[in-house]
């Protein structure tokens, strides 16, 4: 029964074989099929793997940068390293801020919503006219202004 | 001075003097018992525990007497001819106008207002819609008379003051018998000056609470008697037309007018005008209580932010506009309906009607976000 490559393929895709070791296993692959398929499928694996460990480089350079603020502080990933107060949860923040407002609208709104609106048509009160009829109530019935009069009608300061 | 002797109403020159006293018990009683009747009257039409009026106690002969006095005045204001001037002065902040005076026997004492010549009357919100003056056809002219006397105001009186007669004085060169006006508890409230050859009313004189005048109207120069009245002015104001009758103001309450029946004060509902207005109806509410005449004029709406002429106070803890300066004209709206009140009384008596009629004073922002939150709950789950 022919023996495949096994373990020594994942040794060949990390170049952990020296010469002769490598020789030999790719004179294995010329001749066998499954250990060249099983081969190309650890070189897919380890290419998306290589993928995922640039983002998470990326990630560690937004922690140094973060790092750079505190004068003095410790950086990240050393000991003692805290991040920031007000950094600590940006999310946090926002969220905060997002609750407040939709309080303070809410609060506007309830206010705004108990006041009663005006009922009916806005009035001026015809004072003269009134005066007019409490006069005739009293028992003064005056002339109506633009009727001549032979009197006379005058008022003291 | 034109005088001519004209004989006093109720008595009849050549009467036997003991009919005459019979005649004139009668119609004092008869005075004293109708003013109750009055009061008791309203009360039927009030509604509520406010409607209740002190109870009058029998006059004494004095009061008798100034009851006696007072009636024939009132009558005389109706049946006598007399031209005049009139003199007015109201508050100590308030101006004093002069004004001409025409009577013609059962017409209405006709007065030339201070106002500038030409200037015609119209609603404030439609300026130039002229006033609609109805006809004089059905109309009751029994509160016309000078100085504010008619057989009305006299039963009030009599309900609710002590009238007793407190000497002889002079006004515009013409003898006078002088007339008390006392509250029940003792307290000066008015004098009349009555001629005394016709019992006319020529002066009269009203005290607030703490016996200050407040009030003072007189005719400075007075002519009595047949072809005493020349030269008198067409074209008098007209009152509304439109009477309300008790069922009618109840009509009117059941669709949510507020229209008090009394007022505090004794104010009893001697009066109920409606007329339109291209803003709606109005209507016109007079109370008195004798001496003092209120007039409340309801309309549905709301009053402006701001209004032109008018200044914003507080009275009794509320805020109102007031027009006059002599705090007798003020107004406010509360729940839909505008009020207008105008008074010709002691400011406390003013003070207790604002009070006792309907505000909109400010609930306080913790009522108004409870308010508001049932509102906004009712839009969500209606």
């Amino acid at each position: 029964m022919k023996r495949h490559l096994g373990e020594r393929l994942s040794a060949l895709i990390d170049g952990e074989l020296n010469d002769a070791q490598r020789e030999r296993v790719l004179a294995h692959l010329a001749k066998c099929d499954a250990c060249r398929q099983e081969a190309a499928a650890l070189r897919l694996l380890k290419r998306r793997m290589h993928t995922l460990s640039d983002a998470a480089a990326a990630d560690a350079l937004t922690w140094r940068l973060l790092a750079l603020a505190p004068a003095g502080g410790h950086g990240p990933g050393q000991p003692g390293y805290r991040v920031p107060a007000g950094r600590r949860h940006p999310a946090w923040s926002l969220v905060a801020a997002g609750v407040l407002t939709a309080g303070l609208s809410l609060a506007a709104a309830v206010f705004l919503a108990g006041g009663d609106r005006p009922a009916g048509p806005r009035i001026v009160p015809a004072v003269d006219v009134f005066m007019v009829q409490h006069a005739i109530t009293t028992g003064q019935v005056p002339v109506q202004p633009d009727v001549p009069s032979p009197g006379f009608s005058r008022k003291i300061p | 001075m034109e005088f001519r002797s004209w004989p006093a109403s109720g008595m009849s020159p050549g009467t036997d003097p003991a009919a005459l006293r019979l005649i004139t018990t009668a119609v004092v009683v008869g005075l004293v018992m109708s003013g109750v009747a009055l009061v008791s009257g309203w009360s039927l039409v009030a509604s509520g525990p406010a409607a209740q009026q002190p109870a009058a106690s029998p006059p004494s002969p004095a009061e008798m007497a100034g009851l006696k006095l007072l009636s024939q005045a009132a009558q005389a204001c109706r049946s006598i001819p007399y031209q005049g001037v009139e003199m007015a002065w109201w508050g100590p902040g308030g101006d004093t106008s002069v004004v001409d005076v025409w009577h013609q026997p059962g017409g209405q004492a006709l007065t030339q207002a201070p106002m500038a010549s030409g200037t015609r009357m119209a609603w404030p919100d439609q300026p130039h819609q002229p006033v609609p003056l109805p006809d004089t056809s059905g109309l009751n002219l029994d509160e016309a008379g000078v100085l504010g006397m008619s057989a009305r105001l006299v039963s009030l009186l009599a309900a609710n003051y002590v009238v007793t007669v407190a000497g002889r004085g002079q006004v515009a060169g013409r003898p006078a018998r002088i007339v008390t006006v006392r509250h029940r508890g003792g307290g000066l409230a008015a004098w009349f000056w009555l001629d005394s050859a016709t019992s006319l009313p020529l002066r009269k004189e009203m005290f607030d609470a703490r016996a200050h005048l407040i009030s003072s109207v007189a005719f400075a120069d007075v002519t009595i008697g047949r072809g005493a009245v020349s030269g008198e002015p067409a074209g008098a104001e007209q009152a509304w037309r439109t009477t309300l009758a008790p069922s009618q103001l109840a009509r009117l309450r059941a669709q949510g007018w507020p229209l008090p029946a009394p007022l505090p004060g004794n104010l009893t509902l001697i009066g109920a005008k409606e007329n339109g207005t291209p803003a709606g109806p109005v209507v016109d509410l007079d109370y008195s209580d004798g001496l003092s005449v209120v007039s409340v004029f309801v309309q549905r709406g709301y009053l402006p932010a701001k209004l032109s002429g008018w200044s914003q106070v507080a009275l009794e803890g509320h805020k109102v506009y007031a027009n006059d300066p002599d705090d007798l004209c003020f107004a406010w709206s509360a729940g839909g309906f505008v009020y207008t009140l105008i008074a010709a009384a002691p400011q406390q008596t003013v003070g207790q009607v604002v009070v006792a009629l309907p505000h909109d004073d400010d609930p306080g922002w913790l009522s108004r976000m409870k308010h508001g939150l049932r509102r906004l709950l009712s839009w969500v789950s209606p």
